[in-house]
């Protein structure tokens, strides 16, 4: 250690190239990490979006319960290559509406019929899960991926 | 700190170490700027979303309740030919009056002033109202409510604001929930609106409102931006932007009101036939304006910025007679694109909250609500500020208030017992008391200031449009 102290302070030659040589992995570790942040911000934008552009879907009645992951993967459009299409998982429950949807099924035969026919909207309510894989940084603490997650609702009529 | 500099200044070898901090520090300022936007823009999209999807919700529900409307015309048709071969078999002597039943069904349901014909109190239009707060909930937006004066703690459900027609209602039915419905007098069915016809409406961008003008009521622009763009006769200085809207004929007897007005058929008017939409062409909008938190900045674990928005969605369908449940579609939800601070009511109704300096600056939701709670400014709404004033409430503006007594952790004060009702006192004959509020004044002695008054049952049915005389009377002993 002395002697490096020693050479650092009698010996200015090339001691400024190997300082930098040591900073710039840090500063390219940095605006990598920038670079790999703009790119998960932008993909979580986009699995927001896409989840939003499906339940507005399903409000049409374009997309059915059952396909409300493969409508996902598709509202991605071009942003598919950063995720997993394995990786979506969707836990759907029926919406907590007062009268419409599942509310009337306690009641028996007349509350079906009531729900079915005079409260004829309904919904769903879905938890959607799925994993970004675009970032080789992130990939070492998250090696299946970066997990997104989000929850929305939403009714429609005739249910 | 002079050590380090003499080090540096005599020693060449930190100069980069220590540019290069310098740089780090710059990235590391970046990049927390970059986090917060990145965050900042997911929460944007999150709560653009959720406003979406709570309109959508709430057009779902009020698009059912148009589908029901048609139902409860159609069965209003059965009841009418009931009645009508009813009198007919027994020759007069009898009138069910089953139409008259199924039309007070459509006004409580439907909340449609049977007296006015205008809007009133509903069920259906509350049952939007409560599926759009729980949907709210869903999708995760809430508001702030203003605490009540006496800073009573009670859970509250995320409340959104719902903005019902603004288009083409007052400020008070923007309010609370409506359907914007009316009954159709038989005197409709002669009026020349139902012909088939073309309409001019305009939605223009500075003012927010949907007017509606008949083809004689335009001209022609002349130098016009657009082909076939017309004017309203003498208004030309505002910009209008004129959308021809043909008007279907809906099938019913076509004539001429005020043919039959001077023809002696005033008594058509009277008579309410099925329920119909209030506008002409239809207009069924809400608007939902509501808040999403964001854990952008917390303090004491609560997160005090949020993201304000606004949706508007737009119900496109038929009409609501008993025979289009046969060729008539479901009402479709549209989102349409709305800047709310161009809507004149409530702009203006902003403008007189204090603390909002200017338009069209959006308030903050809980401004909105602390002025409809505590200000009386809404015309036609009951004022509840200063209730129980002169002993006003510190923290409103009447009056200085009782000094607030500090609380005490942990000790609940018990509940009063109730005292049992006293014996009203006996009256004794030829003994009248004088009307206190009839004494003359006794000069010397200044009259007490008016107490602002707690608002009477009568107030608020005035304010809901019912007529007073027809509430329930309170049993005395209550």
């Amino acid at each position: 250690m002395k002697s490096i102290k020693l050479v650092l302070s009698n010996n200015s030659k090339g001691q400024a190239a190997t300082e930098l040589l040591l900073c710039i992995p840090v500063l390219v570790l940095l605006a990598a990490g920038m670079v790999q942040f703009c790119l998960l911000f932008q993909s979580k934008v986009q699995f927001e979006y896409a989840c939003g552009e499906s339940a507005r879907a399903y409000n049409l009645g374009k997309v059915q319960p059952d396909g409300f992951a493969d409508s996902i993967w598709e509202n991605l459009n071009s942003y598919q290559s950063r995720f997993e299409k394995g990786s979506i998982h969707v836990s759907a429950e029926a919406s907590q509406s007062l009268l419409g949807g599942d509310a009337g099924q306690k009641l028996g035969f007349i509350g079906k019929y009531v729900t079915g026919s005079v409260f004829n909207y309904g919904g769903q309510q879905w938890t959607v899960k799925i994993n970004c894989k675009i970032v080789p940084l992130f990939g070492v603490l998250f090696p299946h991926g970066v997990p997104f997650s989000t929850q929305l609702a939403v009714l429609r009529h005739p249910q | 700190m002079i050590k380090l500099r003499r080090f540096i200044k005599e020693n060449p070898s930190g100069q980069v170490l220590l540019a290069t901090l310098f740089f780090c520090f710059i990235f590391m300022a970046l990049f927390i700027g970059l986090y917060k936007a990145g965050f900042s823009y997911i929460e944007k999209e999150k709560a653009m979303r959720s406003a979406d999807l709570t309109t959508l919700s709430i057009g779902a529900v009020y698009a059912n309740g148009l589908q029901l409307v048609r139902y409860t015309n159609a069965a209003l048709m059965v009841a009418a030919i009931v009645d009508v071969v009813t009198i007919a078999a027994t020759e007069g002597a009898v009138d069910p009056d089953l139409r008259k039943v199924v039309q007070t069904v459509q006004s409580w349901v439907f909340g449609i002033n049977k007296d006015t014909n205008g809007p009133g109190l509903g069920v259906y239009p509350l049952l939007m109202w409560a599926e759009g707060v729980e949907l709210a909930g869903n999708n995760h937006l809430r508001n702030t409510w203003p605490l009540p004066p006496n800073k009573l703690q009670f859970p509250l459900p995320p409340l959104p604001m719902f903005f019902f027609n603004p288009e083409t209602s007052d400020l008070k039915w923007m309010l609370i929930p409506s359907m914007r419905l009316k009954f159709r007098s038989a005197a409709d069915l002669l009026n020349d609106n139902y012909k088939d016809e073309e309409v001019y409406y305009y939605h223009t961008n500075g003012q927010g409102q949907t007017l509606y003008y008949s083809p004689d009521q335009t001209e022609e622009a002349t130098n016009s931006q657009h082909a076939g763009q017309k004017w309203v006769k003498g208004k030309r200085n505002l910009f209008l932007k004129l959308t021809p809207v043909v008007t279907p004929a809906t099938g019913e007897k076509k004539g001429s009101l005020s043919w039959a007005l001077k023809n002696g058929l005033n008594f058509l008017v009277n008579i309410p036939l099925d329920v119909v939409h209030a506008d002409n062409p239809h207009n069924h909008t809400v608007v939902v304006y509501d808040q999403l938190p964001t854990s952008l900045q917390k303090i004491n674990g609560k997160d005090t910025l949020s993201y304000h928005v606004a949706s508007e969605m737009k119900l496109v369908g038929g009409g609501l007679a008993a025979w289009n449940l046969v060729d008539g579609d479901h009402f479709r939800v549209r989102l349409i694109s709305i800047d709310l601070t161009q809507f004149p009511k409530i702009r203006d109704f902003v403008s007189s909250i204090p603390g909002v300096p200017s338009v069209p600056s959006i308030p903050k939701v809980q401004d909105i609500l602390q002025q409809v709670l505590h200000q009386s400014s809404i015309p036609g709404f009951p004022s509840t500020s200063g209730t129980f004033s002169g002993a006003s409430v510190p923290g409103t503006s009447n009056g200085p208030g009782f000094p607030q007594l500090p609380s005490l952790p942990g000790v609940n004060l018990p509940s009063l017992p109730q005292l049992p009702n006293l014996p009203q006192a006996p009256s004794i004959p030829g003994v009248s008391l004088p009307d206190m509020s009839q004494l003359p004044s006794i000069p010397g002695i200044p009259q007490p200031p008016g107490l602002p008054g707690i608002p009477s049952l009568s107030d608020v049915a005035n304010f809901f449009g019912i007529n007073p005389n027809s509430l329930p009377q309170v049993p005395a002993g209550i």
